[in-house]
């Protein structure tokens, strides 16, 4: 890994992890979200990592080195694109104040009020609509402003920033170097990408931590080096620690599960669930456990698995298709036809070529229209919200971009 | 049904050169219409197309996915490549145009050029400038314990009626959404009521401009004027409300010392 993907990894990481032990420190010890304690806790999390891998760390530090070579002209271009992208993201973030309707009415509001009240317990009973989604952003807004700056909208460019370099690193350890920056282009290009990075809403931190955590997943597979299987354990957590109503995180276990039972490690299965269900079972308990005090924390439909088997048909079937196909799949353009044309030829050539990748990203899209068909069953409004279902769905994009890289690339490494 | 009639034929005269040339041409002409059709949206308004040729382009994007499916059936590698590339080369040009519309929407030339903005003036701009002065004046009127009854949530008062929404500005106040004719919790019960007229004219479940429309009593009334943001008292605090009277009024009742 090089320094600028482990920069970018420690940051995703850092936020989400220490965001994480802030919310649990509340939460079991009661020690409430001040500026000081904040502080003393992300000191003593790194006290703790140092002196538990000082070794490795002082190594880093010691064998790191700076390339001297001039860079060539297009990778000099392709990284001043990319720094005009960030830098415009950055300007509009510090610029216009938070003002999207979610953010107000949730992400922000908790940061703001737990200003005020800086118990997340007593903000959760004071406050109806609190606890509809993990804290993460909402924690990373509370410390911005506990420092005393005033707009945390640029956390949003550092995941932006931070999304794109690893895109880019990663894509580049299987296929070359061209195709990974052509296809990191059009990454940082996309729309709903551009878009979410000068927002304050949940969609890019989820996609960011999906996306990555089957990125890392997928290099585990191939190189069977336990410490991406940690990495992709922490980062589906932690994506989990943005959003945990979308039941995504359903791929990569199972991806993990029949990776483990083919190499026979079953250890791997423990491992990956382990780190995963810390983030997110914390979060579960602690909304029972609200729950319990007030009643439902988030009214959110609950999913039966055996009414939506009882309820397939072909009439259901097709509309749901209909729908996902109109305000979804239509809305990914022409990435949605070369990544149909990959899966053709996947079918066709699947002995000459490692698919793998391209049937993890599949895999989420049946859980897409799964979750939707779920959803149609359960609640009678489900066609209401196409924009929400967009939203929800836009993690399917660099992952579709990215099957389409490995799938095309005559170096596929 | 379409797709079934197609793949029948496809595989009649698939052999033929002539016709797998024709659906080459086909699913490039259709990748192509559907990047026309679609940046032809970009550079007007999202529904161009269909009020003017009256056909979906998403039903574009579909007719070149099933060319692109008959095309694959029967190609070499190379030109299925080509395909792709070319599809992906149209995506950079789609997403250019369309993020050089989101880039314009931000406006950052208007940043550069207003780079001291004070943070109110952004809000105004942002949310409107009428819902964030009025959450300003709010603010100011009442103190941090107020219980506050706002208007049912729905327009014509899409942002001041909505909880969640409105607290972000007043929080730690507590805000009690009322019905339309009559304030559905006991009015001793709250420390102010809002004059809301509202600030956008849709009507929704009924509900139209001016709120409340119930009497209130009260012991003093502040009106305010969203374009001069000047406010003035009225000591009786007895707020009437006449049907007749639909004039844009906007204010804030305190409903005891």
């Amino acid at each position: 890994m090089g320094l600028a993907e482990r920069l970018s990894v420690s940051f995703l990481l850092g936020l989400g992890t220490f965001t994480f032990f802030v919310f649990l420190f509340d939460w079991i010890f009661n020690i409430d979200y001040s500026l000081n304690n904040t502080l003393s806790l992300l000191i003593s999390l790194c006290v703790v990592l140092f002196a538990v891998k000082y070794r490795e760390t002082i190594d880093f530090f010691k064998t790191i080195k700076f390339e001297k070579k001039k860079p060539k002209l297009k990778t000099i271009l392709f990284w001043g694109f990319i720094f005009l992208i960030v830098a415009y993201t950055l300007l509009v973030n510090l610029y216009w104040p938070i003002s999207d309707w979610d953010a107000l009415a949730l992400y922000d509001f908790r940061a703001k009020a737990f200003l005020v009240d800086p118990s997340l317990i007593h903000a959760s009973l004071s406050n109806d609509y609190f606890l509809g989604y993990p804290l993460l952003t909402s924690l990373a807004h509370l410390f911005v402003y506990q420092i005393g700056l005033p707009n945390p909208k640029f956390i949003y460019s550092l995941f932006y920033l931070s999304f794109v370099c690893i895109y880019y690193y990663s894509l580049k350890r299987h296929t070359s170097k061209n195709s990974a920056m052509a296809f990191t282009i059009i990454l940082a290009l996309l729309p709903e990408l551009l878009i979410h990075s000068t927002m304050a809403y949940t969609n890019l931190a989820y996609m960011v931590y999906l996306c990555l955590g089957t990125f890392y997943l997928f290099d585990w597979i191939k190189n069977k080096d336990r410490w991406l299987l940690y990495l992709s354990a922490i980062l589906i957590g932690l994506s989990s620690w943005v959003r945990i109503a979308e039941p995504f995180w359903i791929v990569p276990i199972s991806a993990v599960c029949l990776t483990a039972i083919r190499n026979r490690k079953w250890k791997d299965i423990v491992r990956y669930l382990s780190i995963f269900l810390i983030f997110y079972s914390s979060w579960k308990i602690f909304s029972s456990y609200v729950s319990n005090m007030t009643g439902p924390v988030l009214n959110a439909v609950k999913l039966d698995y055996f009414s939506i088997l009882k309820n397939v048909n072909f009439e259901r079937l097709f509309l749901v298709t209909n729908y996902l196909y109109t305000y979804v799949f239509s809305t990914w353009g022409l990435v949605f036809l070369a990544f149909l044309v990959v899966i053709i030829v996947s079918i066709f050539k699947r002995k000459e070529k490692n698919y793998t990748f391209l049937y993890i990203t599949m895999f989420f899209l049946i859980v897409l229209f799964i979750g939707t068909f779920g959803f149609f069953i359960v609640y009678p409004g489900w066609q209401d919200i196409p924009d929400s279902a967009r939203r929800m769905s836009i993690f399917l994009l660099p992952l579709m971009l990215y099957s389409i890289a490995l799938t095309t690339n005559n170096e596929n490494k | 049904m379409l797709f079934a009639v197609l793949f029948l034929v496809f595989k009649k005269f698939g052999e033929s050169k002539l016709f797998r040339n024709a659906i080459s041409v086909a699913a490039f002409l259709f990748v192509a219409a559907y990047v026309m059709s679609d940046i032809l949206e970009k550079l007007t308004y999202p529904n161009f197309i269909f009020s003017h040729f009256h056909f979906q382009t998403y039903l574009l994007l579909l007719s070149a996915i099933l060319m692109a499916c008959l095309f694959l059936l029967n190609e070499s590698e190379k030109r299925i490549r080509i395909l792709i590339y070319t599809a992906l080369i149209f995506v950079f040009g789609q997403y250019l145009i369309t993020d050089f519309a989101t880039i314009k929407g931000k406006r950052p030339v208007f940043i550069l050029k207003n780079i001291n903005l004070s943070y109110d003036k952004k809000m105004e701009m942002t949310i409107g400038k009428v819902v964030y002065d009025y959450a300003i004046f709010i603010k100011n009127k009442t103190p941090a314990n107020a219980t506050i009854l706002i208007p049912p949530q729905a327009y014509p008062w899409d942002k001041t009626s909505n909880v969640a929404y409105l607290r972000y500005f007043l929080y730690p106040r507590n805000l009690i959404n009322g019905d339309e004719k009559d304030p559905k919790v006991d009015i001793q019960g709250v420390d102010y009521v809002l004059i809301d007229y509202g600030e956008t004219n849709i009507s929704q479940y009924g509900y139209t401009n001016v709120w409340p429309k119930f009497n209130v009593v009260g012991v003093e009334i502040t009106y305010w004027d969203p374009t001069s943001g000047k406010t003035w008292q009225d000591k009786t605090g007895d707020y009437r409300y006449d049907p007749k009277d639909s004039s844009e009024k906007w204010g804030i009742i305190k409903i005891k010392n």
